[in-house]
């Protein structure tokens, strides 16, 4: 390859304007790829806050040369599709025409509309579209978390029968011609990046077809960018008698389950709380129901200063926060399908207690780089917490050498750019959209 | 009902045990029946002998006192029998079919009373003694309104009050067609505003006997863009040995201006020249006015809100077109201030959120401007802004300047171009001249909503009314070359 290809990255964010975890897995791919020599990257980010809007135009900038905020919304959440058709024909067409991609990185189609995937087959049908999926939300109408919606229950299998079940206002025909619709769109992708197996497994399940998924982990951003050092290759801690210190990272919400983890803790006797200690890091308590607002204030209570809510944290200073922790928990009631924290854990050397399902089970080993609880049971991770508990600093210590063995997303990274050089040199053909080519 | 009186209680209950519920049931049912359509019958034929058609008179504009043009606006009825024709009627009485002035458009909601025939209307009137409308429907019945007369203030303010009301109209391509864009072209026709104007010199033995080009700066609204402009224009020794003429077209500033303008003289050194028009003659008077005042050889067009990045630009704009210099219109690439371009030449759209109607787009805008191309030559566009264009002062003079019949600065940039096309000029654009624009709100094109998206409207119409060829035939040429509109000829470097 002579000239380095050119990407155009699409995120339904910008992490520095809203922080997700799909955004910024947009975002270290972006800037991954504009570290390597082979490529050059765009960012276009999905917006909506008015006061960064230009007269005659959905595009802004960051400031930076290679991004873009582009403003759009997409009420329709039940089919992901831009209702404003101008916005894809006009001004996405324009942006295309401008950044003129040699290949086109979807990292989502929500706040943004399925007709962009579309359109850029329509500008010039060899550009190859990659999708990176990140929740199951083209399957999934309850907020693609695949929950049953009523009895909170994971959810094994989207049809449309069970979907309209779910969803009593959309009848089951309108489940079925919501998933043609998307999926009239999704086959024009080249290829999807599922960042789980069981992610991948789940969309191969719902029809598309294996041989069109890769399964590669999301990125970390560059190590340097962190601040403060963190406990690499699962050095030992400085006293061993000092309690235990296990962990929370991430929003603070009903499906991320700290609840539970409270509810564990409290279910622990006297004499074991007082070896350990619970810290809470992320928001999100306010904005939550009562109810959970008052359990998570009951449970505090009751456990006193062994758990500490310390709030919001920069993404750059997990690796800190990291560092101060001994064991991290995941206690998530949804499948998750590849949580940043797990990746993160992995490269300050944590090990995890996580719960049993999904995404989460797929990145921690029982036994070997942390240990399972069974999903939405306190008790049973009440049970592991005592396990981790009693096992002390020698069992900590040996699950955190095998958790940096894991690797610190180098492997990742390559394969990526990996993926990448074969679509931009042709290798990796684009298939399976003769019907957008022009008759010869 | 009786059922709730007694007696008809009573009746009801001897009823009930005579003939049994089911029947009793049935029976009222079919009275009640009869009884609705009888009475609707009646209400119908009440109506078919008292149907008359209505006329109402929302609002008659006369939109200047010389000409007389007017436009009136409200519903009309024909009620039952059917739409044949509106007249006007003058003086001495004989009556003028308004056909081919008149735009007709569904009455919703209808108002009270009205039939469903009843629709909206909108018509224009050119003849001065004209006093009365008719309506006439197919049974030839008919219905005259005396038209009100008075109608105060500028023709500005009048195209306003004409506009403004007739927001929502459906149609509007055929509204504009047939009544406001005639009404309005006669009135902005027959102006002849005083385009007198006394001017001031400043830094006045600095100032080169043979300037190069003439910056003409219309002011309008805000004057502290000139000291923005002057400190960078200092720091630039390109700028030293050129005519800077600042068009104050806002009387209002008039003091203002030259007050600071003493001031701003002996901070920056900058020779420079303000000249005060004796009214506000808009955008296109504005820059036509300064042309004629105008010493140097080109005429540079600038935005008060448009600010030079670094020192060379004007230099870059007149080196980018080479050879063409004398034979092209070059705009410059407009920057916003997040590094985002603003223009980058200008595209001719067929909007489908207007009927249709071309209105000029700007491909790119919003874009980081490291996507596009560096070149030190001009390349080829559409068109360019108004907001900084270089031309040569004989081709503006042979071109006639600025059109000053479009309303409130929108397409006489365009226009121009079109103008220079239509004369074997080229229109160029100078990437290596890079400027910021602040891009004032009152430019907004589409939204914005009220009555500046009216004169879009009317302004587009007269735009495409006056190119309709040229502008297919550049929309054919870009067909047909299969190429992107913007660039054609470039190939873009992999960066």
């Amino acid at each position: 390859m002579n000239a380095p290809a050119r990407v155009l990255i699409v995120a339904h964010g910008h992490p520095e304007l809203c922080a997700g975890g799909g955004e910024v897995a947009a975002w270290n791919q972006h800037r991954a790829l504009n570290a390597c020599d082979d490529f050059t990257s765009v960012f276009l980010a999905r917006h909506d806050d008015p006061a960064r809007l230009h007269g005659g135009t959905p595009f802004s900038g960051t400031g930076r040369a290679n991004e873009i905020l582009f403003h759009a919304t997409m009420p329709d959440w039940f089919r992901f599709s831009q209702p404003d058709s101008a916005l894809v024909w006009r001004d996405f067409r324009d942006a295309l025409d401008t950044v003129r991609p040699d290949i086109v990185h979807f990292h989502h189609y929500v706040h943004l509309g399925l007709e962009l995937i579309r359109e850029v087959k329509n500008c010039n049908p060899d550009t190859p579209v990659l999708l990176t999926l990140h929740e199951y939300f083209a399957m999934c109408h309850n907020h693609g978390q695949m929950m049953k919606r009523h009895e909170d229950v994971p959810c094994e299998r989207a049809t449309a029968m069970d979907c309209s079940r779910c969803f009593p206002e959309h009848s089951p025909q309108d489940f079925a011609l919501r998933e043609g619709f998307i999926k009239s769109h999704l086959d024009l992708v080249d290829r999807f990046i599922a960042p789980s197996r069981f992610l991948a497994g789940r969309y191969v399940d719902w029809g598309i077809d294996a041989s069109r998924i890769e399964v590669i982990e999301n990125l970390l951003p560059p190590q340097e960018i962190h601040t403060g050092t963190s406990r690499a290759n699962g050095a030992a801690r400085e006293r061993d008698d000092a309690p235990l210190r296990f962990g929370f990272f991430g929003q603070i919400n009903h499906f991320k389950g700290v609840e539970l983890l409270l509810e564990a803790a409290c279910l622990l006797p006297g004499s074991m709380r007082q070896r350990c200690r619970f810290d809470i890091h992320g928001s999100g308590l306010e904005r939550q129901s009562r109810g959970l607002r008052e359990r998570v204030r009951a449970h505090a209570d009751e456990l006193g200063d062994r758990v500490r809510l310390h709030g919001s944290y920069r993404p750059a200073d997990i690796g800190a926060m990291m560092g101060g922790t001994d064991w991290m928990v995941m206690p998530s009631r949804w499948w998750e399908n590849s949580p940043v924290v797990i990746l993160e854990a992995r490269r300050a050397g944590l090990p995890v207690l996580a719960a049993d399902i999904g995404g989460m089970a797929e990145k921690i080993d029982d036994g070997v780089t942390g240990l399972h609880f069974r999903v939405n049971d306190a008790a049973s991770l009440a049970g592991r917490l005592r396990e981790a508990i009693e096992g002390g600093e020698p069992m900590r210590h040996a699950f955190a050498q095998r958790m940096a063995a894991t690797g610190d997303g180098q492997a990742d990274l390559e394969r990526h750019l990996d993926l990448h050089r074969a679509f931009a040199d042709g290798r990796a053909g684009t298939a399976g959209i003769t019907a957008l080519r022009p008759a010869a | 009902m009786s059922q709730r009186t007694r007696p008809g209680r009573r009746l009801l209950h001897v009823l009930r045990r005579r003939i049994g519920e089911k029947r009793l049931a049935r029976y009222r049912r079919r009275t009640v029946a009869l009884g609705t359509r009888l009475a609707t019958r009646a209400i119908r034929l009440r109506r078919r002998l008292a149907r008359r058609p209505a006329l109402r008179l929302e609002r008659a504009v006369r939109l200047d006192d010389t000409s007389g043009v007017r436009v009136v606006h409200g519903t009309l009825d024909p009620d039952g029998h059917g739409f044949r024709t509106l007249e006007a009627i003058a003086r001495d009485g004989t009556a003028r079919d308004l056909a081919a002035a008149l735009h007709r458009w569904p009455a919703t909601p209808r108002p009270l009373g009205a039939s469903n025939l009843c629709e909206r209307f909108a018509v224009r009137l050119d003849v001065g003694d004209e006093n009365g409308l008719r309506l006439v429907d197919r049974g030839g019945r008919s219905c005259t309104r005396r038209l009100p007369t008075a109608s105060a203030g500028d023709p500005f303010a009048r195209i306003r009050a004409l506009l403004e009301p007739l927001h929502r109209v459906a149609g509007k391509r055929a509204l504009h067609e047939r009544v406001l864009g005639p009404a309005i072209e006669r009135v902005m026709a027959s102006r002849t505003p005083d385009r007198s104007a006394s001017a001031s010199a400043w830094n006045a033995e600095l100032a080169s006997a043979t300037p190069g080009t003439t910056l003409i700066i219309p002011i309008h609204g805000r004057d502290d863009f000139i000291e923005h402009q002057l400190a960078r224009f200092a720091n630039d020794a390109e700028l030293l040995g050129q005519d800077i003429l600042y068009v104050i077209d806002d009387p209002r500033l008039h003091a203002r201006v030259h007050a600071s303008a003493e001031r701003l003289a002996r901070l920056y050194r900058v020779p420079f020249r303000t000249l005060y028009l004796a009214r506000n003659l808009g955008y296109a008077g504005a820059n036509n006015v300064g042309a004629d005042h105008a010493r140097g050889r080109y005429l540079l067009l600038l935005n008060s809100d448009v600010m030079p990045i670094d020192p060379g630009w004007l230099g870059r704009l007149h080196a980018s077109a080479g050879e063409r210099l004398d034979d092209a219109l070059i705009g410059a690439r407009l920057l916003y201030e997040d590094g985002t371009v603003q223009h980058d030449g200008m595209r001719f759209f067929r909007s489908p959120f207007h009927e249709g109607l071309w209105l000029n787009l700007h491909p790119g805008k919003g874009l980081p401007e490291a996507l596009f191309d560096t070149s030190s030559a001009a390349l080829p566009r559409e068109a360019v802004t108004g907001a900084c264009l270089l031309i040569a002062r004989h081709r503006w003079e042979q071109l006639g300047g600025l059109d000053e019949r479009y309303v409130i600065g929108d397409f006489e940039d365009s226009d121009l171009c079109l103008k220079a096309r239509a004369a074997g000029m080229q229109v160029l654009l100078c990437p290596s001249a890079r400027l910021f624009h602040l891009e004032r709100q009152s430019q907004a094109l589409e939204g914005g909503g009220g009555w500046r998206e009216e004169l879009t409207w009317y302004n587009g119409w007269r735009h495409a009314g006056r190119w309709h060829d040229a502008l297919s035939a550049i929309e054919t040429g870009r067909v047909t070359a299969g190429t992107r509109a913007r660039a054609p000829d470039t190939a873009r470097a992999r960066a």
